[in-house]
């Protein structure tokens, strides 16, 4: 829902010049793509931890990662629903032309929802309290992303019509270096987000 | 670690004499032993102070980084105090180099900020161990405090590479505004470059003196806060209040 309005705001930020030139509507839909499951993933563990479930599931005898992999798993498939849905609205709104790649665009957009779910799992992990949870989420949040942000926008910018579509891979190799990189990271980690 | 505090507390006076005595001569040899720069005049002399800051920040940083890993395997609390009290002057540090940048770019550059790699990567890395300070003061209540700070301690330091890459391929597509590669780096006459070697050295040492200060005031209150914990425990218990 937040998805729609932002890209309803977008609309009437940029109308004219997104008409003009559509690769101001792939930095319009990955803000919003962004946007949405930054705010969506700050909730991951919270109905764990309020009804003492969480302990329930560190005291099982199976690995703890396991429990981090369940929760990527499960954000990476509620973002995957949102994108789902907001896709097609999107070209419908925004006229998108056609892609050059269209698998290469999806091999994309699934590292970079990868991505987004294995920092943002990781964070929700780390039990910050109500108060913060609504505030400071983002803020730790947001720069860690920044790399796929940018890797995102120029990803799909790069493989529109006018775009340079050599470059379209690096994008993506990039993105799945990032995942790599933070989700070796994370399952070190996670063992001391629970705590005790 | 508790040998190391006694290293650090014979070395905090050497430390400030040494940055008493530094400071002043650095700029006397900024101001008066480094020949003007020919093409940006005086304000060229930003650099003496700039990158030092800038590098000792990263320095900075990468205390942070040690200081958490080893906080959450010794789980010893004075490492999460030397990745806090880093964290805090490498946010000032590049607070430094943030502010004199846009005043040294503006005469030359003649703009005040341009999207450059590092201009782009540093100002993201301060964003980052601000969030990293954020998050340590508003975790104040909560017990796993340190492991909370320390992981996402270790995490900043790891995207920092990975931002740097991200925008350097970013800017290499995009036109460049500015040849950075005539204007950013003068060649060094021998005059300016033990000038700056002076300043880099001067900055370290202020580095190191302050954050002992700081470590050492860190612990202290630490301190207070047991001893103000046990003194409300001994309150409750004998039901003075």
């Amino acid at each position: 829902m937040i998805l729609l309005v932002v890209l309803i705001i977008f609309h009437f930020a940029l109308a004219e010049q997104v008409e003009q030139n559509p690769q101001l509507a792939a930095g319009a839909f990955w803000v919003a793509l962004f946007f949405a499951a930054v705010l969506g993933q700050s909730r991951t563990f919270v109905a764990e931890r309020e009804r003492g479930c969480l302990t329930g599931l560190i005291l099982t005898p199976a690995d703890r990662s396991a429990i981090y992999v369940a929760k990527v798993i499960v954000n990476l498939l509620f973002i995957g629903l949102v994108e789902v849905s907001i896709i097609p609205l999107f070209a419908l709104l925004y006229q998108l032309p056609q892609i050059a790649r269209p698998g290469q665009w999806f091999l994309l957009l699934v590292s970079v929802t990868l991505g987004l779910s294995i920092v943002g799992t990781l964070l929700s992990s780390l039990g910050l309290s109500a108060r913060n949870r609504e505030l400071l989420f983002p803020i730790l949040l947001f720069p860690l992303l920044v790399p796929i942000l940018i890797s995102a926008v120029e990803g799909t910018v790069a493989l529109l019509p006018d775009g340079d579509l050599a470059t379209s891979g690096v994008w993506l190799r990039l993105v799945i270096g990032y995942d790599i990189v933070f989700f070796s990271l994370s399952i070190m980690l996670f063992d001391f987000a629970l705590g005790e | 670690m508790r040998s190391l505090n006694r290293l650090a507390v014979s070395f905090r006076p050497i430390l400030a004499v040494g940055a008493a005595i530094l400071v002043p001569i650095s700029l006397y040899l900024i101001f008066f032993y480094a020949p003007m720069e020919r093409v940006m005049g005086p304000v060229q002399k930003i650099f003496y102070y700039h990158v030092p800051s800038a590098i000792v920040s990263f320095l900075a940083f990468f205390l942070v980084m040690v200081g958490s890993t080893m906080y959450l395997l010794t789980r010893k609390r004075n490492w999460d105090l030397l990745a806090g009290v880093s964290a805090e002057l490498g946010v000032v540090f590049c607070a430094i180099v943030l502010i004199t940048g846009p005043l040294w770019a503006r005469p030359t550059w003649g703009v005040y900020w341009t999207w450059d790699v590092r201009l782009t990567t540093t100002l993201l890395m301060w964003l980052m161990y601000v969030g990293y300070l954020m998050l340590k003061v508003s975790a104040k209540e909560s017990p796993k405090r340190a492991s909370i700070s320390a992981i996402y301690g270790i995490f900043c330091f790891a995207n920092v590479p990975i931002v740097h890459f991200s925008v350097r391929y970013f800017r290499s597509i995009h036109p460049h505004l500015f040849k950075m590669e005539s204007v950013g780096k003068p060649a060094l006459s021998p005059a300016m470059s033990q000038t700056f070697f002076f300043c880099m050295v001067t900055i370290t040492v202020l580095f190191g003196w302050v954050l002992l200060e700081r470590l050492a005031l860190a612990e202290t209150e630490e301190e207070i806060e047991l001893i103000r914990e046990h003194v409300r425990q001994r309150v409750d218990d004998d039901g003075l209040l």
